[in-house]
């Protein structure tokens, strides 16, 4: 199929014989011709593309083929034009010689030279006659040659006019095939087949080391001429598996069916739905490419599913895979089809825009890691070794890696596992940092927590400090803790605690904790104003997380009242004065927990309202309490 | 007289040492490793997996060519270790296809073994930062020794390493330090004396394998018992 528009370019490599021509579409050929005879040829279509531009005025509609044909008879008048300019030029070549070699001059030099030689002659009529004769002869020449060099001049301005024609109507017409598939060649790899002459491109990432093994071609052909629009000239065929646009969701709910997380593959994010309509060959190929990206992605987590043998074995089930990334929340990631996809369920609330374009990314970054384990470095290899292990691996011998650094070379987290482990350390920390946050805004003492920046994306450090507000002084406790995939450690005061998989018991350690603190700062003032800690029930066991109940006796030597305190689950001071008898009779130590269950054995205590005393906190209130008793026993 | 020989080796920064204790404790190799064991087992060691030594010398068929001898050890699987006799402690580390490449040089009639295969096989234990190898050693069936191999992994200072190793050994297994620094072999003192003079000298995985090198070719010169 000839198309006679396009001009083949033709370049002469400088340091090869062989000539090659590019046509428009990128194909090389080794052409066999001399430069002189692509020069022929090309003329030859100037002139035909020049005789159709002009029939094409008179009659637009007819079509191009027949005047390629046409076109030939009228060749051989043009090729006798040009060999008249051929000759025209190679004149202006001679004067424009002769002026820059200054052979011109050295004639007039050879005309004074024949001066002084006629001088010598003292023959002055002969001298004058030689100057006009050879002045004339000068001027002869030069009027032939300037009117030579005027037609040649002629030939090369209209032959430029007929190429900035030519040049004007092919850049100005879009519906050209050839300038759209050279468009289009800058984004996507088309290649012409040798034999067929169809354009054939490649959609899937085998350049970039995929080994997904279907095959992912399409082919652009030229529309047919009812379908041609004004700038779609170009069609785009792609295989019918690809004509699905398909959407990866990507679910975490709890079992409650309260959805933590719910995100979509990004292209569902703007554009897509919008643009569904849109036919144009761009957004076809696009959303082709995003299917393959997508088939390809989830076909490797089928794969992986499989091969995760932990306690979390994900099932794949027609098109989601299921995973309990933690022992209570739900992991689901499905491939639907646009057509399954209800934009409506899925309101704007789960969908927020700083995230739009980051699972993409994050999940492209995940397969091209993959797709890099696919390929094998050649470079650093012991001769003695087989091909085809990882670089790493090759080195392993010589530098005499030990059994765990080999151990390590073959550990290779796959794109699931990545993703469960990432999630599930998202969910924890979620939690685990919404837990903090609930108890130090319903415990009435300051709870400062730092994360530090030193997190990485799987495990998260950071420090809480325990501060009674206006009491900074007397009591200051800090945690570290370190929170992982599923588990959480808890650094204080020398011990180490670690949970597991249980959010639960984190929160009693911690409202314990806030216990035992307030507790200890309560005795701790009291200790202050001159109290002594008669007896009491502390020093909790990590054991004995369930009960929390810390209680003590506080005795005055002046003051003839003891004091009981008591803290418990719900984290609020309870304080208790009871008459101390002259007589040290009882005996039986005695805290409000043995006065609420048994009531027989035990002493009462008359308890006290702490908001009667003036303070901004429950330990100021106490304070102001105990503060008021020595006050009243040294007025009495 | 039972020469039970123990190899005390600190992997990255050493120790290694070549004990001859009096015979009158034990009755056999297996029995005096089994005692070893034991003690370690009680001090809080865990066994983790079995550990192996090898030592084939391949001699020369030409006289001029020097003594080959190839060492693997199971701590790295993926190598091993061929010394030259005479070549002045340097070790070649190789991949462990060079044993097939010496095998098919023993084809081609280059070399040949001629002395048996000498063999280290036992337990590697773990104690914390410590390694613990303690094998026994045989050539062709015949119980030849005793080999212990102790490795304090995390050390960065060479010295400071030896003097733990010193004392891991006096505290677990009862050696008094005249004793240790009797039995460590020539290639360690050399090398700890040597470390007066060096300021940075990085334990290589090589140098256990000369340790371990030195103790087996001396067991195989000595008579069967």
């Amino acid at each position: 199929m000839a198309e006679p528009l396009s001009t083949n370019v033709t370049i002469e490599p400088c340091l090869e014989s062989s000539v090659y021509e590019y046509s428009l579409d990128g194909e090389k050929i080794k052409s066999t011709q001399s430069m002189s005879d692509h020069f022929t040829k090309i003329l030859s279509r100037m002139e035909l593309n020049d005789l159709r531009s002009e029939d094409s005025i008179d009659t637009p509609t007819e079509d191009e083929r027949r005047i390629v044909n046409g076109g030939k008879n009228t060749f051989g008048a043009f090729f006798e034009q040009m060999r008249q300019a051929y000759i025209e030029v190679c004149a202006l070549h001679d004067i424009l010689s002769l002026v820059s070699s200054r052979r011109y001059f050295n004639l007039s030099a050879n005309v004074a030279d024949m001066e002084e030689t006629l001088n010598s002659g003292n023959s002055r009529q002969q001298r004058e006659l030689l100057v006009r004769q050879s002045q004339d002869m000068i001027q002869k020449s030069w009027a032939s040659k300037r009117t030579s060099a005027r037609q040649a001049a002629d030939v090369l301005l209209s032959s430029y006019q007929r190429f900035m024609q030519i040049i004007n109507t092919t850049s100005g017409n879009a519906e050209n095939f050839h300038v759209q598939l050279s468009n289009l060649r800058q984004r996507w790899k088309i290649r012409k087949q040798n034999n067929t002459n169809r354009y054939l491109g490649d959609l899937s990432f085998r350049s970039a080391g995929s080994f997904y093994p279907f095959k992912m071609q399409f082919e652009v052909t030229k529309a047919d001429s009812h379908k041609r629009t004004q700038n779609n000239s170009i069609e785009v065929i792609i295989p019918e598996e690809l004509q699905v646009r398909v959407i990866l969701k990507i679910v975490i709910e709890t079992k409650d069916r309260q959805i933590l997380l719910r995100t979509y593959s990004t292209m569902m994010a703007n554009d897509t739905i919008i643009n569904s309509q849109d036919n144009s060959y761009d957004s076809i190929l696009e959303n082709a490419q995003r299917t393959v990206f997508l088939k390809e992605l989830f076909s490797q987590l089928c794969r992986e599913a499989s091969d995760i043998t932990n306690i979390i074995q994900p099932t794949v089930m027609r098109n989601s895979i299921k995973c309990w990334i933690l022992s209570d929340v739900m992991m689901t990631i499905s491939l639907l089809r646009a057509s399954e996809f209800d934009p409506t369920i899925d309101g704007e609330s789960t969908h927020s825009g700083a995230h739009i374009g980051l699972l993409e990314y994050s999940l492209c970054a995940l397969l091209r890691q993959q797709f890099l384990r696919n390929f094998h470095y050649s470079q650093l290899k012991p001769s003695t070794l087989m091909l085809g292990v990882p670089a790493l691996r090759r080195v392993a011998g010589v530098s005499a890696f030990n059994y765990n650094q080999l151990k390590s070379i073959s550990e290779n987290k796959s794109i699931l596992q990545t993703i469960i482990e990432l999630s599930q350390h998202q969910v924890v920390r979620a939690r685990i940092l919404d837990l903090l946050n609930n108890l130090s805004a319903n415990s009435d003492i300051n709870m400062i927590v730092n994360v530090s920046a030193f997190s990485s994306t799987t495990s998260t450090y950071g420090r809480i400090h325990l501060i009674s507000p206006g009491y900074d002084m007397l009591c200051r406790w800090s945690y570290m803790f370190q929170i992982e995939e599923c588990q959480v450690k808890i650094q204080y005061k020398s011990h180490l605690i670690e949970f597991q998989h249980h959010i639960e018991e984190v929160q009693r350690f911690f409202i314990n904790q806030i216990a035992y603190f307030k507790f200890t700062v309560a005795c701790t003032l009291a200790k202050i104003f001159g109290w002594s800690l008669v007896g009491s029930s502390m020093a909790p066991t990590v054991g004995r997380l369930t009960e929390i109940q810390f209680s003590a006796q506080l005795n005055h030597t002046q003051i003839s009242t003891s004091i009981g305190i008591r803290i418990g689950d719900d984290l609020q001071l309870q304080v208790a004065i009871r008459k101390r008898r002259d007589h040290n009779d009882d005996t039986v130590m005695d805290d409000d927990s043995t006065d609420r269950t048994g009531g027989s054995r035990g002493v009462k205590y008359d308890p006290i309202d702490l908001d009667n005393y003036c303070g901004i906190s429950t330990l100021q209130k106490f304070e102001m309490f105990i503060a008021s008793l020595l006050h009243e026993e040294k007025q009495r | 007289m039972l020469a039970i020989k123990i190899i005390l080796i600190v992997l990255h920064f050493i120790l290694y040492s070549v004990i001859q204790l009096p015979s009158g404790s034990f009755k056999s190799p297996a029995e005096a490793a089994e005692s070893y064991l034991e003690k370690l087992e009680k001090g809080g060691a865990k066994k983790t997996r079995p550990f192996q030594v090898d030592l084939v010398s391949y001699s020369p068929s030409i006289t001029n060519s020097k003594t080959v001898h190839v060492l693997s050890h199971s701590e790295y699987p993926a190598s091993s270790f061929a010394f030259a006799e005479q070549s002045n402690s340097q070790m070649l580390v190789a991949d462990n296809t060079f044993i097939a490449l010496m095998n098919k040089l023993k084809t081609l009639r280059a070399f040949e073994t001629r002395l048996p295969k000498m063999e280290a096989r036992g337990t590697r234990l773990e104690y914390q930062d410590f390694v613990i190898n303690l094998g026994t050693v045989s050539q062709s069936q015949t119980t030849k020794g005793l080999v212990l191999e102790v490795a304090y992994v995390p050390m960065d200072e060479t010295r400071d390493g030896y003097c733990l190793i010193q004392e891991f050994l006096q505290s677990f297994l009862n050696m008094p330090k005249q004793m240790i620094q009797k039995l460590i072999t020539e290639q360690l003192s050399h090398w700890i004396r040597s470390l007066k003079d060096k300021k940075d000298a990085e334990y290589t995985p090589s140098i256990t394998l000369l340790q371990y090198m030195d103790i087996l070719i001396h067991m195989r010169k000595q008579p069967n018992e």
